[in-house]
């Protein structure tokens, strides 16, 4: 008797230990799916926009948004971000460094997401060239300048300039011999006075209305580059062409991306002989920058 | 009869042709080139070095900013409007720190005043 009194104590102590480790984690409980594709695009010197697909437990009666963390610089969040707040622009960054942005679907019960994740840069953006006005090359037969220097580091802005300026050229507007072409400076046929430096070419989209439109997840630097010639005749939409130059001094490569648009039916717009090509830059500053590095948790990896 | 058909063959052939000789010598508009300094400047013969800055400031508080071409006893002033008719001393100020700035527009002297109204700005360097 006293032997049963004894393990039948022991017996309730051991439940009650057992119970008393025991997690608190429902294993039944409901947890959100991922989004995916999580991609960005740099909107000014401090800023990034973000854009993703969606969870597919948007439609759950659970579902309390995604939880957004910033970690590189100074790290921000995480951020309780909305079902519709996507796309969404993250602000307060600083040109030049690399951040990761962690994106996480959540229930109301606290359960989360597996994460996804992006590194990205922002960079500056141009509508204006160093003076204020609109960013312009033109045609050979003008007077004004065909080549763009993608960033006057004396203005920190860009500009245009003429073929006696050559060296400097990131990229030129051709147009004799019956050909309308953007390029690398030494693949366009002008007598330069100093031979332009090496200027790359990577990914040209088209059917772009802005370069708000191109985002990415991978670096630039994982794209093809060469020196090109592109042939606008081609097109019949806004372009935007990726590139890389070496800033004066520098070795290592400063990327870009350009906007050459595309306005009633031309890229080329304004009175003859004096016609131009407008352009929108986006330029990262800081050399060896590709906008990005590879992530490895995102599974789409496509630009756009 | 023959010599009515060679006249008409001649004549379609010139008609065909007119538009691609008219082009050819259309020659593209030059701009007037020169400097942008302020009136100030000209009158005391010492000429400030701007920055846009600097230049945009001094607009903004009234001091007339025009396009000088030419040098010496020669020089010429234009004073540069937009093409609403205002007087585009603001928009000349941010090219003040340009060696060399082109302007293309219709010029037009009135009283011994040049003018241009100006339909595109750039710095020629």
């Amino acid at each position: 008797m006293r032997k049963f009194a004894i393990f039948t104590l022991a017996l309730v102590f051991a439940g009650l230990l057992i119970n008393s480790c025991e997690t608190t984690t429902d294993p039944l409980a409901d947890v959100p799916e991922a989004a995916s594709g999580l991609m960005a695009t740099s909107k000014t010197s401090t800023s990034v926009r973000l854009k993703w697909t969606a969870s597919a437990s948007e439609s759950n009666a659970l579902f309390a948004g995604y939880e957004l963390s910033v970690t590189g610089g100074a790290t921000a969040g995480p951020f309780t971000l909305t079902a519709a707040q996507n796309p969404y622009e993250v602000t307060g960054l600083e040109e030049g460094t690399v951040y990761t942005f962690t994106l996480k679907a959540k229930y109301t019960n606290g359960e989360v997401s597996d994460a996804v994740s992006v590194q990205w840069s922002p960079a500056s953006r141009f509508t204006l060239n160093e003076n204020d006005a609109e960013i312009k090359i033109y045609e050979a037969a003008s007077s004004f300048g065909s080549g763009l220097v993608i960033y006057n580091p004396t203005t920190g802005a860009p500009k245009t300039a003429k073929v006696a300026d050559g060296a400097n050229w990131t990229l030129g507007l051709y147009t004799k011999n019956n050909e309308i072409a953007i390029g690398s400076p030494s693949l366009l046929d002008y007598a330069f006075g100093t031979t332009p430096g090496v200027v790359e070419i990577g990914d040209i989209f088209s059917g772009v209305t802005s370069l708000d439109d191109v985002y990415g997840s991978q670096a630039l630097s994982s794209q093809s580059f060469s020196e090109k010639k592109i042939d606008l005749k081609q097109y019949s939409s806004n372009i935007v062409i990726v590139l890389r130059y070496h800033m004066t001094g520098q070795t290592g490569w400063n990327y870009a991306k350009v906007l050459v648009k595309y306005v009633s039916g031309s890229f080329l717009q304004g009175p003859a002989g004096n016609q131009y090509a407008e352009l929108i830059v986006s330029h990262q500053l800081v050399t060896g920058v590709p906008y990005s590095k590879v992530s490895s948790n995102n599974s789409d990896n496509t630009i756009k | 009869m023959k010599k009515a058909l060679l006249l008409m063959l001649m004549f379609t052939l010139a008609i065909g042709f007119m538009p691609e000789m008219a082009n050819a010598a259309k020659k593209a508009p030059k701009p007037t080139v020169g400097q942008v300094v302020t009136l100030n400047d000209v009158i005391t013969g010492s000429f400030t070095e701007w920055t846009k800055e600097t230049a945009v400031a001094a607009a903004e508080k009234g001091v007339p900013f025009v396009l000088l071409v030419g040098k010496g006893t020669r020089a010429k002033i234009y004073f540069v409007f937009n093409e609403d008719g205002t007087f585009a001393g603001k928009k000349l100020a941010k090219y003040a720190f340009n060696k060399k700035v082109g302007i293309l527009g219709k010029v037009k002297t009135k009283n011994g005043i040049k003018t241009i109204i100006a339909e595109d700005i750039q710095s020629m360097e």
